[in-house]
This record gives C-alpha cells, structure tokens and sequence, in this order.
C-alpha cells in the first residue's frame, strides 16, 4: 500500500434486492483514494454515489469487495469506531441537532467519544475558527445561522473528531453561489493545506471543475 | 470512566432536549397524565359502584319464609320435623348462609310442670322454639339469665322459659307428660310474666324449650313445625340459595301446581317458600346495570389508553428519526441511540404517569392495587412502543433517511 492512500476500494459492488428485481447500485469499484486530494464523485441520480458513500462511511457493508482503510478491511473493524475516529459525513441539508448551541452541536462528536467536556471546548472553538466563525456564533442555535453558516457548523463538526476522511454528500446543494463557493474553498483548502482526503458527491459541474480527481459512475460503474 | 461520561453526555442530551422542547414535552406528560388520570377514574367508578353493591347487599336482610303449597299461610303449617334440618344442620349447604332461623312449634302439647321435690306447680303448653319468644308473637317479655342468649335455642340442652311465678332463673323444673312416661329435667334460663300482656285474651301459659330438645323429648307429631322462617346473611347468594331450597320446596312461581314425587327429604313437595326480594332488587338492578356499562365500557377505555400511550411514543421517537440517523453517522452505537431514544420516552412516561397517578390519589385519598396494576399495564405498553422504535431506530438504513430528509 502506498502510505498517501488511505481509502481502498477493491472490485466494490452493492447489490439492492427485493421481490421484484435486483439492482446493482455499485458495480465492480476500484479506486484507492489519497490523503490531501480533493475528489468529486459525479453522476446522474440513481448512479449509485450515495451508495458508494454509504459504504465508505461504514453505515452498510458491499455485497462483494473489500473496503480498506489504511489497509485494514472495514469488516474487522468496529464501524462505529471508525465513523468516531477516521471518517466523518457533511450533509447537503448539515444535519445540524436543532436543539444544540453551535458550540455544543461542534463538541457533540467528541462528547461521544467520552472525552471531558473542558478538554474538547477549545478543540470545538479552534474547528469553528477554522471554518469562519467566530465566539459570537457559539451560543446561537442552528435555525439562527443562514444556510452557509450551518454549513460551516458542519464542517467544524465533521473536522473536530480528528477523521482525515471528509466524505460530503451534495455540501453546496442548499446555498447560494457565493455561499456554495467559500464552502468548496474550505474543503478544498482541507484537502491541500490540513491533509485531508475530501470526497464530495456532487451534480455541480462547478465543484467538479475544482476537484483534483473527478470520478464519474453510471449505473455504479466507475467510467471515469 | 470514558462509558460513564458517554453515559452522563447522553443524559445531558435527553434532559436538554426535553427541555428546550418544553412545550411539545408538556404536551406529552399532560397527555399521559390525562390516561393515566382516566384509568383511575373508570377503576374507581367501578369499584366505587362495586362497594355500593355490597353495601346495599348488606343493608337489605332478605328472609325465607316457608309457605304451604299454595303460597298463601305462613303459619299452622305442620312441617315435618325433618325439615328443620334443612335450616339447623351444621351439614347442610344453608349452613353459615342463614341465620335469624326461626322454628317453632304449635304450643299444642300440654305438660304437667313439677318441682325437683316432685310438687306439682302447674301444667303449661310446650312449646318448640328457636328463639327468644317475643311479646307480639306470645305475650310476653323473656328475661334471660345471666350468661345466655337466643343462641341456646339453636341447640338442643334441656333448658327452659317458664312463668315467673314457676320457678326462678336458675332453677330446675320436671316436665311430666303423662304418668307412664319419665319425667325430664328442664334448666331454668329464663323467666317471663305471665299476666303481662294476655294472649288471646287468655293469660300466657307456655313453657319453651330449644326446638331440637322438644323435638327429641316432648313433640307429640313429627308434623310439628308451625312456622319456618329465616334471614339471609349475606343477600348476593338469593340465587344459589333459591336454587338449592328448590330440592326441597315448591318453586314460588309454581305455587298450587304441587311437583309430582319427592323432595331430598323423601317426603312429597307440600310447602313452598318465598324470598321477598322485590326491594333488593330495586335498589341493586340499577347498580348491576351501570356496572355491566361500565364493565363494558372499561376495557374499551383502558385499551384505547394503552394504544395512545403506545402510538405516542413510538411516534415521538419516529418522528425524530433523523436527528438519530446524524448521531449513528457521527459514530453512536446502535446501543447509545437506543438508549437516547428509550430514555427521553421513559422520563416522559415516568413524569406523566406520576403526575396522573398522584392526582388520582389525591382525588380518591388512596389508590387501589387494580389502578396501580392498570397504570403499570399502561406505562409497560408506552414503554414498549418506545423500545420497539428504539430498536428500529438504532437498526436504520442512516443513508436512506438522509437522501428521504433531503
């Protein structure tokens, strides 16, 4: 294994089935993904990005294949671990707890990892100011906060737990251009500058554009 | 340490919500109570209606008095002596269910009255008796020695009321019923004044023994039962007692329609008898009747509580179902978004039920082991509908909730 790559996809597939028929969401993948590369996966609705997501994140397991990160097979891995500790997902629609502070929405991952809440405050706070936002954005709740700001909630969320897998469903999906750009100048900016392997699912041709690497499916095959 | 603060976050984070929720977690607990409150109603109606039952059993005394077969005399019946078993054995199915049993015999039997010194003092009607004979009935007001009530005249002791100016209470007496037959020794326990109060215009003049000691000793017929009465204890067993004095008597509605054969006497079906429990029936058919509804009415209340219960809370986990899909993305187990799910319901659950169950206390000063059970029943299912989403929601397809969200 070549030590930039830390995601590996070997001859991935997905197979949906029920009564009627079965699909092959993803279909015989192989990619092996860098650290500090931004990368855009592309491809008509019902391509199979989703999926592929879902796999790489850990939240389902192939059908046929193997995952590897850092050259460990997802399967003898603990998956909620692994979403804990190595991967994290941003939303097209952020996720945000609606009840939770800004503050408390960041310092959630790593209050579930047990860690003491006076050790990961200033993490939280470092991640926001990261992100573009400042101590007057801690005490505001989520539904207080424009589309991009959650956004940038999110992404302080997704980066606070340490994961040098960023995997983005859509993330400019809700904004505006201008909001949609700095997002993309974020993440990109965390692909090139913190390391980080970014890998944003995407319909915008703009995002794609940027992207270091563009992958495009059809029908969960990688043709590109 | 690191569990027991993941533990703390999680309970930090239900405590947050139900709080920064608080109206819609009002809503809920005030919904619950109102169940819980509703239960204990309809069980207390219940029971309340229930006790009034009992009550009004107990306030109406329904006797039985035997008739002869055409329903219509309750006096000079001439009963055979067997049917006192029916009433006094301590073997019969009537026994404990009755009381107040009133036998006694026609005082037609005469019997010379003598001193233990053989002085002959007068001669007086025998009469058998199961009580304490009453001014209304013979004329005369019995004092009773010392130590012994109407209950002696259930057994069958030689002991005796006779005329004050016969012996005293305590003394003997001899009764002598002819000159061939032996003379028997009768205990004074009480005494009465003859010229008190005239029977049939005619000066008192009876002697009474315990009717089961006339009846071994003195009576001259087996037919010697005048008249046959007694009281229901307990009036909720009419019916079974009905039905069991049903073997022996002719039923009241067929009364001049004698039952060809024999009763479990072996002795053909001459007398019937009567139960009068028109009143009892008034009071209690209406109370019957509304805890029929009632009864009806209740299980239907109850089940619909308990589906509330568990339609709420199933559906106030469902409906968050994606707050918990963003947890299991960040790394929550399936365990952690159970219990979240689980314990947000079971605070509610608890706080609800405990605010319906102290009012109901405090509306009825006490809560019956019945509505502790049913609120039980009904916290178990709104638990139960909370546990089966949580399980569902810590088993989610997370992606498919999100990309169903967007």
């Amino acid at each position: 294994m070549n030590d930039t790559n830390i995601l590996q996809l070997d001859n991935v597939n997905y197979e949906y089935r029920n009564k009627y028929q079965s699909v092959k969401a993803v279909n015989s993948f192989d990619y092996d993904f860098k650290k500090g590369l931004f990368y855009a996966i592309t491809g008509k609705s019902g391509s199979g990005k989703t999926t592929l997501l879902s796999l790489m994140v850990g939240l389902d397991t192939p059908s046929g294949g193997i995952i590897k990160y850092m050259g460990e097979d997802l399967k003898d891995m603990n998956m909620d671990k692994y979403r804990r500790d190595n991967v994290s997902l941003i939303y097209q629609d952020f996720n945000l707890f609606p009840l939770l502070t800004v503050l408390e929405n960041v310092m959630y991952p790593l209050q579930l990892k047990g860690q003491k809440k006076k050790d990961i405050r200033h993490l939280a706070v470092e991640k926001l100011a990261m992100t573009g936002l400042d101590e007057s954005y801690h005490k505001r709740y989520p539904s207080m906060l424009s589309g991009g700001e959650q956004q940038r909630v999110a992404i302080a969320r997704a980066l606070v737990t340490g994961a040098t897998i960023l995997l983005a469903d859509e993330p400019t999906g809700n904004l505006d251009t201008e909001n949609g750009d700095n997002i993309v100048s974020i993440l990109k900016s965390l692909a090139h500058n913190e390391g980080y392997c970014v890998i944003v699912v995407t319909h915008d041709l703009d995002i794609a554009s940027v992207a270091d690497e563009v992958l495009q499916l059809k029908d969960g095959k990688l043709i590109q | 340490m690191k569990f027991i603060r993941i533990f703390l976050h999680s309970l930090s984070y239900t405590f947050n919500t139900l709080i920064r929720k608080i109206f819609k977690s009002i809503a809920v607990v005030i919904c619950v109570a109102t169940f819980a409150i509703l239960i204990c109603v309809m069980d207390y109606t219940i029971q309340k209606q229930g006790n009034l039952l009992l009550d009004m059993y107990e306030q109406y005394k329904v006797n039985i008095v035997v008739l002869d077969k055409f329903a219509e005399n309750k006096e000079d019946l001439e009963i055979n002596n067997k049917y006192a078993s029916i009433f006094m054995q301590e073997d019969s199915k009537l026994w404990g269910l009755i009381d107040e049993v009133v036998i006694r015999s026609n005082g037609e039997e005469s019997a010379d009255v003598y001193l233990q010194d053989d002085t002959f003092i007068d001669t007086l009607n025998v009469v058998g008796i199961t009580y304490i004979p009453e001014q209304y009935e013979f004329g005369v007001t019995v004092e009773m020695a010392e130590g012994y009530s109407k209950d002696i005249f259930m057994g069958d002791e030689s002991v005796c009321i006779v005329p004050q100016n016969v012996s005293q209470i305590g003394g003997n007496v001899c009764i002598k019923q002819g000159p061939d037959i032996e003379p028997l020794i009768y205990k004074v326990v009480g005494t009465y004044v003859p010229q008190e109060v005239g029977y049939d215009e005619e000066e008192a003049n009876f002697i009474f023994c315990p009717y089961l000691n006339y009846d071994q000793h003195l009576a001259s017929t087996k037919n010697n039962i005048y008249r046959l009465e007694c009281r229901i204890i307990d009036a909720q067993k009419v019916t079974e007692i009905e039905n069991y004095l049903l073997k022996y008597f002719i039923a009241p509605s067929m009364a001049g329609v004698t039952p060809s054969g024999y009763n479990e006497l072996k002795l053909f079906y001459e007398y019937s008898f009567i139960i009068p429990k028109g009143n009892l029936e008034e009071v209690i058919d209406p109370i019957k009747a509304d805890i029929k509804k009632l009864k009806i009415v209740e299980p239907f209340i109850f089940s619909f509580s308990i589906a509330i219960g568990f339609i709420i809370s199933m559906l106030s986990i469902r409906n968050r179902k994606a707050e918990f899909a963003v947890m299991r993305s960040l790394g929550a187990s399936g365990f952690y978004v159970f219990f979240e799910s689980f314990m947000e319901q079971f605070i509610l659950c608890m706080v609800g039920t405990g605010i319906g169950s102290i009012a109901a206390y405090f509306a009825y000063g006490n809560l019956s082991g019945s509505q502790i059970n049913k609120i039980l029943i009904f916290t178990a299912c709104y638990m139960l509908g909370a546990v089966i989403e949580a399980i569902s929601i810590a088993r989610v397809k997370v992606m498919k909730i999100m990309k169903a969200n967007e």
